[in-house]
């Protein structure tokens, strides 16, 4: 598999607090990442500086092995956001055509394509509803389906369970492992340590603002301990 | 994309009930309060307080409530109370022509607008008044100057009339005159010659008298002479027996005789001859004498005669003296009286064409004229155009209104996307983060312009304010007005970023703009460095395009659009400057 995503000793640092220092990572295509780490140790920032959202202070990113302006990267990342991210008095539908449209989207029957994904997720049946009248996990899968309406090629996933319960976290992931078929390359952070030993094919831990490990999904925890 | 940002914010918008409500019913109750605020007309339910010592008080009945003090200090009292509008104290008094008064007006300048609106209808009533008494009274007098001026002109017919006498009278006098001086040119040479010949007359008697005495010296000496010669003779014939007077004689060649006064025929000539030439000698001279006193007396009697016709010429002469002074007196009278006759007609053309002057002068004060003399500089106050009430403020408050409507939405609008938790997703999409705000001040214009265009609609149809005749202008103007307050609602939106705060901020900025504008007070009343200042709010310049526009369909000014252009560019600018730095600050 090749690399599609590299990090290369990027560095950030928010007024004098050194958040990421020399982090580097390489990702392979199809694969799924889990970033662990303790509160705070910047793993959204990590996110953020794949998507452009910060521009790093030193160190490089770069995807197939080519530096992307932030357009072209944010054309080939979806984002699903910790928090639900999304226009609650919008439907299903109206949501996912907006950002269809943001993301322009170009397919020869849009509403089609979004349709069909909400059936990836599970969410076909409430297209019309309004987002405010969704449950927690419906919500979670629209957060996702939002994230994906653009096929991207990797999909950052910023503790997209938190909150959910149980039975929400495995409907949540089979609707991930269900996507992940079509080759989607997928780093995700959480702190749920038994649903990244489930659906990661590796494990970073992060700590002290720089990737430590990158491991096996076993044993994540006795992993992290030692760090 | 902007399409979608519209579509995305308006579904936003209208799935918000009270959103959608206020969107609509807003500009509506605006409009109604506009219309319902405005539209009054005279002023109403005014109690004014009048300490008035005469009748002043009853011109106000009809349009105010008149509450009678004794005391103006209690009335101001009320006054300071709110119980009464405006206090009054007056004082009347005259009648007609002399009436006059003095009126005091008391008024409350912290309810300046409205005291001064009373105070104007006290004024026009009551200047009305004064200028119907003062109009009365010239009217009056002009009525009488006008009969003064008729009485002139009667006076004027009578010179007249005198002239054309006197005219008559000295033409009478010229002929009259003529015919004295023809008469006196005919009299005084016969005049003089009669006195040169009574003169001669004088002369010639002054000479016939000392002639005639001499004469009759003289036949009275020859009488004598001969009577003495008939004595001689008498006694001579005496002797003869002979008595004269010899009768008469008749003496032939052949005979002689004498007869004598006894008729005694003398003898015949041979007979005595001596005797016979003594007898004739006796009755020559007996029959001189008698001749001689037949001449002494036709003397005398001529004499007498001359004397008589002396005296008669004399008196004759002195009546022609009489005649002759009185005919130069006369003629020297009638000259006088002829130049008496020019002077005075002379003297009355003069007073004629005084009078007329006069009359001229006077002519003019027609009692029509009263009020113009009363009010020499007419004051006419005409409206160029007249204006609702309504029609005045609308402008205005149609610029308050789009101010604070945009101000408010544009910062809701941009504090509801700010906040959403949608937002930061929409910052990692792929598109400049220019599209959002842009989003939402195209949004922001429709939702305004709906508005603008409900009030339009209300104002055209409802209360008759045309608007729709300059749509174009209105439109473009209120959207020039919409972006710059948009921008500055979001740029105020941005930078504060609490809700609470940014409303606040917004309001108060709308606020500041307002009062900060010609809309409470002109800018003419203001200091002139902040009306300078103020000159350049864009509230104002808005209002002065809106006014002129809907008063008088004047085109919009091209340098008040570039500056509200210019104004509009920097709020763009700061917008964008605001919306980085908020992206800076929320990283």
């Amino acid at each position: 598999m090749s690399t599609i995503l590299a990090l290369s000793h990027v560095a950030k640092s928010f007024g004098k607090v050194s958040v990421l220092k020399n982090l580097s990572l390489k990702m392979k295509e199809g694969e799924t990442i889990g970033l662990i780490g303790p509160s705070g140790c910047g793993k959204s920032t990590v996110f953020r500086i794949i998507l452009g959202y910060y521009a790093p202070d030193e160190g490089s990113i770069s995807f197939r092995g080519k530096k992307l302006n932030i357009k072209k990267l944010r054309r080939i990342v979806g984002y699903t956001t910790q928090d639900d991210s999304f226009y609650a008095k919008l439907t299903v539908m109206e949501n996912m055509m907006y950002y269809a449209r943001l993301y322009s989207v170009r397919q020869k029957n849009l509403k089609k394509h979004v349709i069909e994904l909400l059936k990836d997720v599970q969410l076909a049946h409430a297209k019309d509803q309004f987002v405010s009248n969704l449950s927690g996990g419906m919500r979670r899968r629209l957060n996702f389906a939002i994230s994906l309406v653009h096929d991207p090629e990797l999909l950052i996933m910023d503790e997209p369970t938190t909150g959910l319960d149980p039975l929400l976290v495995e409907q949540f992931w089979s609707v991930v492992n269900k996507v992940k078929k079509k080759g989607k390359t997928v780093l995700v952070s959480s702190h749920i340590l038994d649903e990244i030993e489930q659906n990661c094919d590796r494990v970073a831990l992060m700590a002290n603002g720089r990737i430590q490990k990158i491991i096996k999904p076993h044993n994540v925890l006795a992993q992290f301990r030692k760090l | 994309m902007i399409i979608n940002e519209l579509i995305k914010n308006f579904k936003l918008i209208f799935r918000n009930w009270s959103s959608l409500l206020l969107l609509i019913l807003g500009p509506l109750a605006i409009i109604l309060i506009i219309g319902l605020t405005f539209s009054g007309g005279d002023p109403h339910s005014i109690v004014i307080g009048v300490n008035d010592k005469g009748e002043f008080s009853k011109q106000l009945t009809s349009f105010a409530t008149i509450v009678a003090y004794d005391d103006t200090d209690r009335c101001v009292q009320d006054m300071q109370h709110a119980r009464v509008h405006l206090c009054i104290e007056a004082e009347t008094k005259g009648k007609d022509l002399l009436a006059q008064g003095k009126v005091r007006f008391l008024y409350d300048e912290s309810r300046k607008k409205l005291s001064n609106l009373l105070v104007a209808e006290i004024r026009e009533v009551l200047g009305k008044s004064a200028e119907d008494i003062s109009i009365a009274a010239t009217t009056t007098i002009l009525d009488q100057i006008q009969e003064l001026v008729v009485f002139l002109s009667d006076k004027q017919t009578d010179i007249d009339a005198f002239v054309d006498e006197a005219k008559l009278t000295r033409e009478q006098l010229v002929e009259r005159g003529e015919r004295l001086a023809t008469l006196h040119a005919e009299f005084v040479p016969k005049y003089n010659e009669i006195k040169t010949i009574q003169q001669r007359l004088n002369n010639a008697t002054d000479n016939s008298n000392q002639s005639v005495q001499s004469v009759l010296d003289e036949i009275r000496q020859t009488r004598q002479s001969l009577h003495d010669l008939m004595a001689v003779v008498n006694d001579s014939l005496q002797l003869t027996g002979f008595s004269l007077p010899l009768v008469s004689y008749n003496l032939t060649n052949s005979s002689a005789q004498l007869f004598f006064q006894n008729g005694t025929a003398l003898l015949n000539r041979s007979t005595n001859s001596s005797l016979i030439a003594s007898a004739i000698v006796a009755h020559s001279a007996a029959t001189l004498d008698g001749e001689l006193d037949v001449l002494a007396n036709t003397t005398n009697a001529t004499y007498d005669e001359l004397l008589g016709a002396k005296k008669q010429i004399d008196d004759a002469v002195a009546v022609l003296d009489q005649a002759k002074v009185l005919l130069d007196e006369e003629l020297a009278f009638n000259n006088e009286a002829i130049r008496r006759i020019d002077s005075s007609v002379a003297r009355l053309e003069q007073v004629k064409d005084e009078l007329q002057e006069g009359i001229n002068e006077l002519i003019i004060y027609d009692p029509s004229l009263a009020e113009l003399l009363v009010k020499p500089i007419l004051e006419e106050f005409d409206v160029v155009k007249p204006f609702r009430n309504v029609q005045i403020v609308f402008p205005g408050l149609v610029v308050m209104v789009l101010v604070f409507i945009t101000l408010l939405f544009a910062t809701i609008l941009t504090l509801s996307e700010v906040n959403a938790a949608a937002y930061f997703r929409n910052l990692i999409a792929p598109v400049s983060s220019l599209w959002y705000p842009l989003g939402i001040l195209l949004t922001n214009i429709v939702l305004v312009l709906f508005q603008l265009t409900v009030l339009l609609v209300i104002a055209e149809f409802q209360l008759g304010i045309p608007v729709f005749s300059h749509a174009g202008e209105v439109y473009g103007l209120a959207t020039l007005l919409i972006i710059l307050f948009s921008a500055l609602g979001m740029s105020i939106a941005l930078y504060v970023r609490s809700e609470q705060t940014a409303v606040l901020a917004t309001t108060f900025f709308a606020l500041g703009s307002y009062l900060f504008s010609d809309l409470l007070t002109p800018l003419e009343l203001m200091p002139k460095g902040v009306a300078q200042v103020a000159a350049f709010n864009p509230v104002v310049i808005t209002g002065e395009l809106f006014r002129t526009l809907f008063a008088y369909q004047i085109p919009l000014s091209e340098l008040a659009l570039i500056v509200l252009g210019v104004y509009t560019f920097f709020a763009l600018v700061l917008l964008v400057i605001m919306h980085y730095r908020h992206i800076a600050r929320k990283k």
